[in-house]
């Protein structure tokens, strides 16, 4: 019934206040400008106050918010990175500016930013780059400083000047490529955890795992998942070549199955043991499996002279391995590494493992939806549509449905109905009160108001207790030929009937409570004669309903939109509404049932 | 700030305020939230105040009914109050305008 959207959305934005405290008016045009360049959603840099950084001679400043959005600059950082003002404000620093020492991008873990929000302290860089407005590289020396930008928000003070590299005492011009600190682990596995747990989707998992890892931690990222069938797939092979995350599709395949007994590294991981270090050298003797063979070709083709190959473990069970490789990146992998290699596997598991938890869970939902919708029964001289459409992203399942059968007396039940909830409850609770509704309908013939009273009352009965809100309408040819239609709505959307003509009306009577509220009263009833070639549309409110507006305003879109389609084929209605009609913010499964009446 | 919150109004109703967005994702908790109240104060009336509700999906308008069975259960007379323009749209579509008081 009433639609749910997808509530996981920005329920923040209207809960923000905008800052307008602190010296605004002196600084309009700024201001302006400000807003033009806010380009990443929800805050932006005009909601703060705007500071005035001092002008030192050589000194750039900038200050970014908590997600690393610049929200002030000072001229002299403008020149510094050749950049107006406009092209800053408002814009994520590490992803426009930082680079390393080739002009590449840098992961963001391993930015100083970063790492000063997550220890909380001043850090400071003698050699660092950024990335000029026109393209060329500005050697730097930096320091960091978090700071609160108001109360409770974070934010950080960037200082910068130019250094000439050349002039440095040698080490430093390692910097950015040195090993790994203790904070680049704790940093890296802190993001990992943070970016892997925001979705539950298992591709947008790996992609998310292998950007982490490479080119950071190697050049070579390939993940096997084992299958709920049991079998193992070579799901992500990704190199780093220029700068760019390459797909070797060449070399993801369906792979042999896991060696029982096998001591080999992938063989392990799989089975869920433990992580090892490889290197061809591992894979070169008599291959003891069909997997040995796999593995000594990937060697081969990726040229990987050491590999970190990690078991992923979920919280029940093995869900597959990660195998991290070198070959253009000369260091091979030491013990220290593959453990880091080993934790952050094991934080991918998790998140792989509630994501296939969730889709496990959705599919059996959609499963039992499928198996549980009717074939609608054929009526001499009417013509019949119905289709189901689960919600368009992949939160929510629901217990919407469409029923038509033949009833006692020779008419034709119609039904549409949608049970409260979006869960795989709501899925069970619509299968039970579907086949309540056939059971009381084919017992003895009655007008719909008696059927469905004698469902209200069984469904307060159920074991587990649902609402529902459903019509069901009774559809029987008259002595004169015309076709009437008998209904009873507890607490469902209204029907739409449009005549050949175009002109469409709602069939508002007939309205009573939704079922499942344990309250008794009276079911009115309404009657109508269905005008020839008319076409009746019985819908749930997935197809009109949306956060952002009023039910009115989707029911007069549906009627002006419905009533645009008279001409239309009817096997096209369906997909022709849903496109048309079914709102752009609604996550809430639909069911449609439409009927075109002869001429 | 929380979506429910209850207390006592000087007639002795209890008083629940509903906030923010009541979907399945809350709806269990602030279920339990009336159901606890109502069953420790006993109260001769319930008014269910949805001025500061910005959205309510179905699973929402069950909370509202189960709110109605357990007050209903307990003797106590029950309101909904303060409905949106669209929250009252709801309560027509369903048919519990008259059951929720509100005409």
């Amino acid at each position: 019934m009433d639609g749910a959207g997808d509530r996981s959305g920005p329920r923040a934005t209207h809960t923000e206040d905008v800052r307008t405290d602190g010296g605004q008016a002196e600084d309009g045009q700024a201001e302006d400008e400000r807003v033009e360049s806010g380009r990443a959603p929800g805050r932006t840099a005009s909601d703060w106050p705007a500071w005035r950084l001092p002008e030192l001679a050589d000194a750039g400043m900038y200050v970014v918010d908590d997600r690393g959005l610049i929200v002030a600059v000072n001229a002299q950082a403008e020149r510094l990175v050749g950049r107006r003002a406009t092209d800053l404000l408002g814009r994520d620093a590490h992803e426009l500016l930082h680079r390393d020492s080739r002009g590449g991008s840098i992961p963001r873990i391993r930015c100083m930013v970063r790492q000063a929000f997550l220890s909380g302290r001043t850090l400071h860089s003698e050699l660092a780059w950024f990335e000029r407005g026109d393209g060329s590289l500005l050697p730097m020396a930096w320091t960091v400083a978090p700071c609160e930008l108001a109360p409770g928000e974070r934010g950080a003070l960037v200082i910068f000047h130019q250094v000439d590299p050349a002039a440095l005492p040698g080490p430093w011009a390692a910097d950015a490529e040195g090993p790994m600190s203790e904070l680049d682990r704790l940093a890296l596995l802190a993001e990992t955890t943070a970016t892997l747990t925001s979705t539950l989707d298992v591709q947008e998992i790996l992609r998310q795992l292998v950007r982490l890892v490479v080119p950071l931690l190697a050049d070579w990222a390939v993940v096997d998942l084992l299958t709920e069938e049991g079998g193992v797939v070579r799901q992500l092979v990704v190199h780093h070549e220029n700068g760019e995350l390459v797909h070797h599709e060449d070399l993801e395949r369906a792979m042999p199955p896991v060696p029982e007994a096998s001591s080999m590294p992938l063989s392990r991981a799989l089975r869920g043991v433990t992580g090892a270090l490889a290197g061809p050298g591992t894979y070169r003797g008599r291959p003891d499996s069909a997997l040995a063979v796999v593995q000594q070709e990937l060697f081969q083709a990726t040229g990987m002279h050491s590999a970190s190959i990690a078991p992923i473990r979920g919280v029940r069970e093995t869900v597959g391995a990660l195998t991290l490789g070198r070959a253009s990146q000369a260091e091979a992998f030491t013990r220290s590494e593959l453990l880091l290699v080993e934790d952050i596997a094991r934080r991918a598991g998790l998140a792989l493992d509630n994501a296939r938890l969730y889709e496990r869970q959705r599919r059996v939902a959609e499963t039992m939806q499928r198996h549980l919708l009717p074939q609608l029964p054929s009526v001499p001289g009417l013509r019949m549509t119905a289709c189901y459409r689960p919600a368009p992203r992949a939160s929510q399942v629901g217990g919407d449905w469409y029923d038509a059968f033949p009833l006692p007396g020779g008419a034709t039940a119609l039904v549409i109905g949608d049970v409260v909830g979006h869960d795989l409850d709501a899925a069970a609770g619509m299968a039970q009160v579907c086949n309540m509704l056939r059971a009381y309908a084919g017992g003895q013939d009655e007008p719909p108001h008696a059927i469905v009273d004698r469902l209200d009352q069984a469904v307060t009965r159920m074991v587990q207790p649902v609402m529902a809100t459903m019509v069901l309408a009774r559809l029987e040819p008259g002595p004169s030929g015309r076709w009437t239609l008998r209904w009873t709505n507890a607490g469902h959307p209204p029907p739409l009937l449009v005549g050949h003509d175009g002109r469409a009306r709602y069939l508002e009577d007939g309205n009573g409570l939704l079922l499942g509220t344990g309250l008794r009263e009276p079911r009115p009833e309404a009657a109508v004669e269905l005008p020839p070639g008319s076409t009746l549309l019985l819908y749930t409110d997935g197809l009109i309903e949306s956060p952002g507006r009023i039910l009115d305003e989707g029911l007069d879109k549906l009627a002006a939109y419905a009533a645009g389609l008279v001409g239309r084929p009817l096997d096209s209605l369906c997909d022709l509404l849903l496109s048309g009609v079914r709102p752009g913010d609604n996550d809430d499964d639909v069911a449609m049932l439409v009927l075109r009446l002869p001429r | 700030m929380h979506e429910a919150s209850v207390d006592t109004n000087d007639d002795g109703a209890l008083r629940v305020t509903l906030r923010g967005e009541i979907d399945f994702t809350n709806s269990t908790e602030i279920h339990k939230i009336i159901t606890d109240a109502v069953s420790e104060r006993r109260p001769a009336a319930v008014r269910v105040d949805l001025a500061g509700v910005t959205f309510m999906d179905s699973t929402g308008i069950g909370v509202l009914v189960d709110a109605m069975r357990v007050a209903l259960a307990a003797q106590a007379d029950f309101r909904v109050e303060n409905p949106t323009r669209r929250m009252l749209d709801q309560l027509r579509t369903t048919g519990l305008l008259t059951a929720f008081g509100l005409e």
